[in-house]
């Protein structure tokens, strides 16, 4: 049917261009991954009833440190509340809350609504995702693990009339200090992302991580006082156990009541498990984002 | 119609990848209790054990996960899919879709959480079955009182799970244990007061029984008015269905 010449249309000129910017390329993409990620962890820019969860965990992780530096400013030297050995094992109990609250945020959505090829469809590959997503949630879990530590830390220091001594004194705790919090935070990370990753609603992903958490540490606690054989099994069915002989083997200073003062185990083992949570968390990521295409 | 809409609900409720899960959170409780037998401890500890398995994990881990995910999901997932206007829009009394759902989801949380600590007791310590006997009678009635309250919540808000599972831990984990005065708004304290007087002493709760059962059935049906008064106030419009 030939065109009839009374009805040609007119092509407009609306200014279409070409992006002429600075590409920010493979760097930039995992920047704002992380970026936003980093957001998500803390619900910025969502409502209030999103902040609850991430905020509260962190102020409540930071009260402990903020009582001992009071405790130590009024009553001196007599008692010690928490150490740097001990704070961690202190509020674990914060952690799977904060991991099951905010890793599902990271990701769930992501696959649920199908927004995954708008991501791969940028310079970055499966891996990379993955990789902004773990550091996203692993910089937000130091605030956590490594920010009331800090406090603690600055406190001790400023508590003492000779400040230029009490550094001196109190640099050499350090080291443990951020490597602890670093090595907490990359691995509550894994394994929550790992877990979240697999579910296809964020409520059954927080369910599932707190679960994890939940029958581990009780499980754990059950067995503990069961005897030789069994103590020795009970920290490795514990994440946060398994942590904290991590801790110890690394940094030394053992804390009483967890169960890895019970068991009578290398402490070496712990770092073995350590390294064998980390593998399997992130073969469980890599499996499951290496054939997304949704 | 009550036969149906039981029907109904058991389907929706099972047919799912979730019961597996909950069907091996259970089975983990009677692996528990099999590696110790394996284990070969001695029996005097036995008892102690498997308070500690069936108190600890049982009521305190196993019944709240069960309950949660199968109470909010029960009415939940058909106000969430919009298929509760087609149970709405039939001649039957509000209340009786709260208690028939109500009911079918006691009975499923039931079967998950009741089996599993039974065995799992019976395999930890042989020599005394009234114990796991006892802890199992009290998860039935920690069962429906779980269940009445998250279904409730789900009535109250669209993020029931998410919720129920925050107050799981926060409440029932931490709160109840430090403070002694909330226990008795504590289902898992009711929980065990329960099995404390089924057991006839062998376990020790904080709560006299009397005052558990109370304040259970308040609780109950409390939550089960509560979710008949949000049902009966969700209305039909046009263009929903």
């Amino acid at each position: 049917m030939g065109a009839s010449p009374d009805l040609t249309g007119t092509i407009y000129d609306i200014g279409y261009q070409g992006y002429t910017g600075p590409r920010l390329g493979r760097r930039g993409a995992i920047g704002a991954i992380v970026g936003s990620g980093l957001r998500a962890t803390f619900g910025l820019g969502r409502s209030g009833r999103s902040k609850v969860i991430p905020w509260g965990t962190v102020v409540l992780a930071a009260l402990p440190a903020g009582v001992a530096i009071g405790v130590r400013v009024l009553v001196g030297d007599l008692l010690e509340l928490y150490s740097y050995d001990n704070y961690l094992w202190g509020i674990g109990a914060l952690f799977p809350i904060f991991v099951a609250a905010q890793a599902p945020e990271l990701v769930v959505n992501d696959v649920r609504h199908r927004v995954l090829p708008l991501y791969f469809s940028r310079p970055i590959s499966r891996i990379d995702y993955v990789v902004a997503k773990l550091v996203a949630l692993s910089l937000g879990l130091l605030a956590l693990t490594l920010v009331p530590l800090l406090l603690l830390w600055l406190g001790r220091i400023l508590a003492e009339d000779d400040v230029v001594g009490a550094i001196g004194d109190e640099i050499g705790a350090m080291p443990a200090i951020l490597g602890n919090g670093a090595m907490h935070a990359v691995v509550l990370a894994s394994i929550a992302l790992a877990i979240s990753s697999l579910a296809g609603r964020r409520a059954y992903a927080a369910g599932a991580v707190l679960a994890l958490f939940l029958v581990g540490s009780v499980v754990s606690g059950i067995l503990q006082v069961q005897g030789e054989s069994m103590a020795n099994a009970a920290p490795f069915l514990n994440p946060l156990a398994v942590l904290d002989g991590t801790r110890e083997w690394l940094f030394g200073g053992s804390v009483a009541d967890a169960p890895t003062s019970v068991a009578d185990v290398p402490l070496p083992l712990y770092g073995v498990a350590t390294i064998v949570i980390l593998g399997l968390s992130w073969a469980v990521l890599a499996v499951r984002y290496r054939g997304m295409t949704t | 119609m009550t036969v149906t809409l039981i029907e109904i609900t058991l389907r929706g409720l099972l047919n799912r990848r979730r019961t597996l899960l909950l069907v091996l959170l259970g089975v983990l409780v009677v692996l528990v209790a099999g590696l110790y037998r394996l284990a070969d401890q001695p029996q005097a500890e036995a008892a102690g054990f498997t308070g500690a398995l069936l108190g600890n994990f049982g009521l305190g881990v196993l019944v709240p996960l069960v309950a949660v995910i199968v109470g909010t999901a029960a009415l939940g997932s058909e106000l969430e899919e919009g298929t509760i206007v087609y149970l709405l829009a039939r001649p039957v009394p509000r209340w009786r879709i709260v208690l028939a759902k109500l009911s079918v989801s006691w009975l499923v949380v039931t079967v998950l959480v009741a089996v599993p600590i039974l065995v799992a007791g019976i395999v930890a310590h042989p020599g005394d079955p009234g114990v796991a006997l006892a802890y199992a009678g009290s998860s039935v009635v920690a069962a429906l009182e779980y269940t009445a309250v998250f279904m409730a919540l789900s009535l109250v808000t669209s993020r029931a799970l998410i919720v129920g599972l925050a107050y799981v831990v926060i409440w029932e984990g931490v709160v109840a244990s430090l403070f002694a005065g909330t226990r008795i708004f504590s289902i898992r304290q009711h929980a065990l007061a329960v099995a404390e007087w089924l057991d006839g002493g062998a376990v020790t709760a904080e709560l006299a029984p009397g005052v558990a059962l109370v304040m259970a059935g308040i609780v109950t049906v409390g939550a089960t008015l509560l979710a008949v008064h949000r049902l009966e106030r969700v209305e039909l419009r046009g263009e929903t269905a």
